[in-house]
């Protein structure tokens, strides 16, 4: 299983609570492909929603999910991750709090295609704003990437990153039955 | 041919019989050839050769053999040389009645609505011709039409005696001792009628027969009793009157001389008489099987009541003395052959069996553990004997020649015995005499009858004193009819008995009242009498019952067996009691029984038996359904295919929507006990059971009938019923309107389809959808590819190019771009799995240009990669830059499925064209993804071509071969299951 990455540009406004109702829709075929969902988020626009799979392929999300808008609206693409500060993904949902996501370039220290995952060895990143970086996740082709963190709110997040458009910021849950 | 050219007269009130020149001729002893006959001659007009196969040999062997045959037995009986009277052509047989007397024509050609101007002479000779009723004893459990013709003319008939005595009986009424005779025939055949009962009673009162009113009253009370007590109180009080009026009391009336017969002295185990020859010529069966320890079998054939069961029993003993283990049972015709029955008896119970994967290997384990059990003292040799075979059910015959088979180095002489005359009528036993005969030795032992001196002895030991001389020559030899005779002519020298079967009535109308009526429900149970049962039947108390049955064993109707139970003396004896009830009387005691023993969770075979002979249609159709299942539970198949038939039958007479769900049960029985590749007929049924549940809002009856349709169409999935109904209802049950009921459902099945996941659960969803849509005028592009990956899967490459061509088509007129894309891919793929390049490269064309104008994802990559193999597997450019450049996208984009794909077709084109080394890095790429997928036709197709790769490059190709193999053991795509054998087939490499 890889992790997947999922977005979507919506037309109109998308609140968190209607994402969540509206991909339990799709939990058959989600089932079917062996898709499991972990984190689902919205950006500060509402005009973008972003969720984390983890799945066989990106092909196997692109099939699966379907609520979210026109099939031309949707982009799916298998990430590789690297988790910081003594995270894993086996430590899922990493938090009681929320989450937040952002959608950047890659860090530099990704950019290479040689550089692999090989467990938490990045740095951990807490500035004591009460954000923290729990992984990043890099496209194969290492042109696109997403920073999940558990952060207060997305001004905290904002201090990490610094200045983000409100279409690349994520209020985010993890995934709950 | 018996006395050609004299006049014919066939006789179907009562026993059938056929007379020339008023002479009976001997009937052939199959019964399904007598009924035949009589079935022709009632109904007097030609039937089509397939409804008479239909009637008559419901489970096909040889219908149309078998109907040819019983045709030339009866011309040989009926036709004369100049004038036929079995009329035969390709098509249709008939009998011409215009040159013979059949009686039920006769009676029939009466006025039955103005029989009061007919005269007394002639109603009294339509009185004379009902000698019973009609085609009495002429039943035959297994063909349900022909017995539900039978019922329907015998209640007919019977209601038509009744009127005809009824006028009788009023027409002599300043004549009591005439009128008692037609009252005394009118409560015989209408048996409930409150009135012809009364009146029979005031007759014998009339007459001065107060001992026999009084027997007469207690039976018809408890008879009555049955219909309700209203019924029973108006008798009592109408008997209380006729007493009063006669000027007797009711009670302490002392017997009268002459009222109880005087029974037989209690009988003994009849000594073994005669059969010297045939009982020398048993123990030599026993012998060579002892000498040469190896199975060695006998049949004991012979007619009814010539003595083979006496024979067998007295081998039995004798084998006993000398150490050999005996395991014996029989098999019974009113049980309607019930799977496994004489081996039950033999064994006391069949053994417990773990539950197999499928039918067969079950069975295969039942048959294992009965052979271990039959085997057990190895050394000990064994006799089996299985008596009355002429009604062994086919699992049983099978098991029989499974367990000789297995019997290795062990001493087993079998026995069977049978009614000669019956063996044709039970295809199943003569095909498995077939096979035994060329398997083993097999001697035939025919009974003949008895010597003279030996009727005579025989006659003796049971200490009759009446005309020995006559009895031996009335019984022609047949023990049987000589012992009943001595006990008749013992109690009543001047009768004269037409047949055994007179015989037994008229002593059983001798017996005292209590004993005479547990006999009666006796022989409504069955052959074997549980004095449990019939207790709370006949209503007597404790001390009254024991009574009667220590009266009954006198009498030698019944002896006492093992484990405490009864059994008549003898089956012929069974069938005359049971004969001689009147069908409404039977109709009512079968449905009590069935009711009790519904009440006591009885075997549901027995409640089915019971239930349809008592006419509750919807309890019999459950016990068929329970008892249909249980047999499955035993794999007695051939047994439930019969359940499942006759069940059928009851449950078309039910209310809908019962009548739809107990069908559906029942096809779910015909399928688990019917070949798959002989379900078509199921399959129409099914559809159409489907509808009519749609019709009556039962939508999940209806999905009953897509996943049994499903498993027909498909190889079973992997998936549990559980799980597939759990999907199919979180389906149905999110979704309003059955146009988005047919999406959701295209949508599934396409989803299971393209992952090759539970492909019978697809299938039914596609049937399940198509149905939906045809209902409501909707329409998904989903169904029809979803159809169309199925038939690619199954190799059904027409169909599923056409259904491809279809889903693309109503894809663009929907503007669904991306379902239409996938609706190309899918004929390319096919077209390239096909080889055709030139299609394949014009569909490709066309996807590239399609995938331009839908989203970004994996869809342009594939098209382009399969765009650039099927350029280069027509041009032979060389030139694989472009595919480069697309798989490299393609792995970028993550679809591991069209990697597979893309990878698989191009290792294919490489190794065609000698380029090992790239068509090998292609392949395992093309193994690791589908193995990430877990998808089996991507891996078996992937490691055909490593398979290929070590071939030619002269490396070991075990590794792969042994992963294919496991592969190739379960289900794979048809186009990928080619290339896998061919891969497995090739000759081993040098290593």
């Amino acid at each position: 299983m890889v992790p997947v990455i999922f977005e979507t540009e919506q037309a109109i406004p998308l609140r968190i609570e209607d994402l969540l109702s509206q991909e339990k829709e799709d939990r058959w075929c989600l089932d079917l492909y062996e898709c499991t969902p972990l984190v689902h988020g919205v950006s500060a626009s509402g005009l973008r929603a972003l969720c984390l799979y983890e799945a066989p392929d990106a092909e196997a999300v692109r099939r699966a999910v379907r609520h979210l808008g026109a099939p031309d609206n949707l982009r799916a693409w298998t990430a590789a991750s690297f988790y910081r500060d003594g995270f894993t993904r086996r430590d899922w949902p990493w938090t009681d709090g929320p989450l937040a996501i952002s959608r950047h370039e890659p860090p530099a220290e990704f950019q290479s295609p040689d550089v692999r995952p090989a467990g938490t060895e990045a740095e951990p990143l807490s500035p004591g704003n009460g954000a923290i970086v729990i992984a990043d996740f890099v496209s194969l082709d290492r042109t696109r990437a997403i920073r999940l963190y558990a952060a207060p709110d997305l001004e905290a997040v904002r201090q990490i990153s610094g200045p983000l458009s409100r279409h690349d910021l994520f209020a985010a849950v993890p995934h709950s039955d | 041919m018996e006395k050609e050219g004299a006049p014919l007269e066939l006789r179907l009130l009562g026993e059938l019989e056929v007379l020339r020149a008023d002479v009976r001729v001997e009937l052939p002893p199959s019964r399904k050839t007598r009924a035949l006959l009589a079935y022709l001659a009632a109904t007097g007009r030609p039937h089509r050769r397939e409804r008479l196969c239909t009637i008559f040999w419901e489970i096909p062997d040889d219908p149309r053999g078998s109907l040819r045959w019983s045709l030339s037995r009866l011309r040989a009986i009926v036709d004369d040389s100049d004038a036929p009277r079995i009329i035969a052509d390709r098509d249709t047989v008939a009998f011409d009645i215009t040159r013979c007397r059949v009686d039920v024509l006769a009676v029939r050609a009466l006025d039955a609505k103005r029989l009061d101007r007919i005269s007394t002479p002639l109603l009294a000779e339509a009185a004379d011709r009902f000698r019973g009723e009609f085609l009495e004893d002429l039943d035959l459990p297994r063909s349900h039409d022909f017995q539900s013709w039978c019922a329907a003319e015998r209640e007919d008939l019977r209601r038509l005696n009744a009127r005809i005595l009824a006028e009788l009986r009023r027409r002599h009424d300043a004549d009591p001792e005439t009128a008692l005779t037609y009252a005394r025939r009118l409560v015989h055949a209408d048996p409930f009628n409150e009135d012809a009962r009364a009146d029979f009673l005031r007759l014998l009162m009339r007459t001065g027969r107060r001992q026999e009113a009084e027997s007469q009253f207690e039976s018809a009370e408890r008879l009555f009793r049955e219909l309700g007590e209203d019924s029973a109180d108006r008798l009592r009080r109408l008997w209380r009157s006729e007493r009063v009026a006669a000027g007797t009391r009711a009670a302490g009336l002392p017997p009268g001389p002459g009222t109880e017969p005087a029974p037989s002295p209690a009988p003994s185990p009849l000594p073994f008489i005669g059969r010297a020859e045939a009982i020398r010529e048993l123990i030599d069966v026993v012998d060579q099987a002892i000498g040469t320890l190896k199975p060695h079998l006998a049949t004991v054939l012979g007619e009814p009541g010539i003595g083979k069961s006496r024979l067998v029993a007295e081998l039995a003993g004798q084998a006993r003395g000398r150490g050999v283990r005996v395991l014996a049972g029989r098999s019974y015709d009113t049980r309607l052959g019930a799977a496994y029955a004489p081996w039950i008896e033999a064994l006391g119970e069949l053994p417990e069996v773990e539950a197999a994967a499928d039918a067969d290997r079950g069975r295969q384990r039942l048959f294992a553990a009965i052979a271990s059990k039959v085997s057990e003292n190895g050394r000990t040799p064994l006799l089996l004997i299985f008596d009355d075979i002429q009604w062994m059910d086919g699992a049983s015959g099978d098991l029989l020649q499974f367990v000789l088979r297995s019997l290795h180095g062990m001493a087993v002489a079998v026995i069977l015995a049978a009614r000669e005359g019956e063996l044709p009528d039970n295809p199943a036993v003569t095909a498995m005499l077939r096979s035994l005969r060329r398997d083993h030795p097999l001697r035939e032992i025919r009974l003949a009858p008895l010597e003279a001196k030996d009727i005579e002895l025989l006659v003796r030991t049971t200490g009759c004193e009446a005309d020995i001389p006559r009895i031996v020559s009335l019984s022609g030899g047949n023990p049987l009819y000589a012992l009943e005779l001595s006990r008749s002519l013992a109690e009543q020298p001047e009768i004269l008995p037409h047949s055994l079967k007179e015989l037994v009535r008229d002593r059983l109308e001798r017996l005292p009242a209590d004993a005479a009526e547990i006999l009666r429900w006796a022989s409504v149970l069955g052959p074997g009498l549980d004095p449990g049962l019939i207790e709370p039947l006949c209503a007597l108390g404790p001390d009254q019952f024991v009574r009667a049955l220590e009266s009954l064993e006198r009498h030698g109707m019944l002896y006492p067996e093992r484990g405490g139970g009864y059994a008549f003396s003898h089956g012929l004896v069974h069938q005359a009691v049971y004969t001689g009830l009147s069908e409404p009387r039977r109709r009512l005691m079968h449905l009590k029984i069935a009711r009790l023993m519904r009440a006591k969770g009885t075997d549901p075979l027995l409640v089915a038996h019971h239930a349809t002979a008592g006419g509750d249609t919807e309890m019999a159709v459950m016990a068929c359904i329970e008892a249909g299942r249980q047999a499955l539970r035993l794999f007695a198949h051939d047994h439930a295919l019969l359940l499942a038939r006759r069940g059928r039958h009851y449950a078309d007479d039910l209310p809908e929507p019962t009548r739809c769900e107990r069908l559906i049960d029942l096809a779910g029985i015909e399928l688990g006990a019917s070949p798959l590749d002989d379900a078509g007929d199921i399959s129409a049924r099914l559809e159409q059971l489907a509808e009519t549940a749609l019709d009556h809002g039962r939508a999940e009856c209806a999905w009953r009938c897509y996943k049994m349709l499903a498993d027909i169409r498909w190889a079973k999935g992997a998936w549990s019923d559980a799980r597939r109904d759990t999907l199919h209802s979180e389906l149905v049950s999110r979704v309003a309107g059955d146009g988005e009921r047919v999406v959701a459902l295209a949508e599934a099945a396409r989803c299971l389809a393209m992952l090759e996941r539970d492909l019978d659960t697809a299938g039914a969803l596609v049937i399940e959808a198509e149905q939906l849509a045809r209902r409501n005028g909707a329409t998904s592009t989903a169904i029809a590819d979803a159809a169309g990956l199925l038939a690619a899967y199954r190799g059904q490459v027409d169909e599923a190019r056409q259904q491809f061509r279809l889903a693309r088509l109503l894809a663009r007129q929907q503007g669904d771009r991306l379902s239409e894309f996938l609706a190309l891919e899918h004929l390319a793929t096919l077209e390239i799995e096909q080889e055709n390049w030139t299609a394949a490269c014009a569909l490709s064309a066309e996807l590239m240009a399609l995938a331009a104008r839908i989203r970004p994802g994996s869809e342009q990559p594939f098209a382009e990669a399969l765009h650039a193999i099927c350029c280069e597997a027509r041009s032979q450019s060389g030139d694989l830059a472009a595919f480069d450049r697309a798989m490299n996208a393609l792995r970028s984009a993550d679809s591991k499925h069209r990697i597979t794909f893309a990878a698989v077709i191009a290792a294919q084109v490489l190794l065609d064209r000698g380029l090992i080394a790239p068509a090998r890095r292609l392949a395992e790429e093309a193994l690791e993804a589908s193995t990430a997928l877990n998808r089996r036709s991507g891996q078996a197709w992937a490691l055909a071509m490593l398979v290929e790769v070590a071939y030619r490059t002269g490396e070991d190709k075990r590794p792969w071969q042994d992963r294919l193999r496991l592969l190739a053991d379960g289900t794979l795509a048809e186009a990928v299951r080619r290339r896998a054998g061919a891969a497995l087939a090739e000759p081993a490499a040098a290593t």
